[in-house]
């Protein structure tokens, strides 16, 4: 695994900017046994991002009596997720507080 | 598309990197709610008023040990409600996205809101029924004291309570604790003193 962001498009260094792009189509949607993957290009800054959502506690809790029997884990989300850019790159004005690693756009994706 | 998805979304992600410290904080919660769950035991149990409830008829008896175990039962889950309420329920799993955990949050809020309320009305139940039960070990009537004993003859043992000598007759009464195997109105015994050739305080017949 490298620290680089893996560019599959020219990016662009424009200033982190909340942008909003609503519902998009072309990402890549993989469920895994423990969360779901979401990968595409941003369509902001055109890099390439990908957006990890793990299977935990909203309580940020294991538990200590699982009442969930073992292969009944939640199930995805019916609807749209939003997704933030996470291409890697700096961006200009991204206030140093916001744990972001991207340009600061976000979107919904479609899961299938 | 509002700002107010991207928070969610961004609530979610940090969320997955503070697992362990919202761990640490919600096993606290629950270690100390349930070392109070046993601390309650010993309220419910000091808080009885006499300090032997064998002492009270047993018409009374036993309803005061019900009442005990309802309030018991009641203040119990009044408390695991409240713990729920306070720490979360350990098993909630979720997908970690803006979205899940947005609806997440609007239904354990309304557990929450249920939850203290039904703790709420079950603790003062507890506490009325409690304070019926220590009001009749307090009120109610107390077993009677009279001294078993055991009368031997010449026509055989007399076991019973004694009630008294009149009239040169030894006065034993029924014995309460062998209720079953009395007539159905028992009466007291006579015996003639001169009868009498050893009379011994007992505990049971």
């Amino acid at each position: 695994m490298t620290d680089q962001p893996t560019v599959v498009t020219p990016h662009s260094g424009i200033s982190y900017t909340e942008q909003g792009f609503g519902l998009l189509a072309g990402f890549d949607v993989v469920l895994r046994e423990k969360g779901l993957d979401i990968t595409g290009v941003c369509p902001a800054c055109r890099g390439r991002t990908v957006s990890s959502h793990e299977i935990g506690s909203p309580h940020g809790y294991k538990g200590i009596f699982p009442r969930r029997r073992a292969g009944s884990a939640p199930k995805p989300p019916a609807g749209p997720v939003t997704v933030i850019c996470a291409c890697g790159f700096p961006h200009a004005e991204r206030p140093a507080e916001s744990g972001e690693s991207g340009c600061g756009a976000y979107w919904k994706v479609t899961l299938p | 598309m509002s700002i107010a998805e991207k928070r969610w979304a961004q609530l979610a992600q940090e969320t997955q990197f503070h697992q362990l410290d919202s761990l640490r904080r919600q096993a606290e919660g629950w270690r100390t709610g349930l070392a109070g769950l046993t601390a309650l035991l010993g309220a419910v149990l000091i808080v009885k008023g006499r300090s032997d409830i064998s002492n009270l008829a047993p018409g009374v008896r036993y309803p005061v040990v019900v009442l005990l175990a309802v309030a018991f039962i009641l203040l119990v889950t009044a408390s695991l409600l409240a713990l729920r309420a306070a720490s979360g329920w350990p098993d909630d799993e979720i997908y970690l996205t803006g979205e899940s955990l947005r609806a997440w949050h609007a239904e354990e809020s309304d557990r929450i809101r249920t939850g203290i309320r039904r703790a709420a009305r079950l603790m003062v139940a507890g506490l009325v029924v409690l304070a019926v039960a220590v009001g009749l070990t307090w009120l109610g009537p107390g077993e009677s004291r009279a001294p078993l004993v055991s009368v031997e003859t010449a026509a055989g043992p007399v076991c019973g309570e004694l009630v008294g000598v009149r009239d040169g007759h030894l006065i034993v009464g029924p014995v309460k604790e062998a209720a079953g195997a009395q007539p159905d109105r028992p009466v007291p015994r006579l015996i003639s003193l001169p009868q009498v050739t050893r009379l011994t305080v007992v505990k049971s017949c």
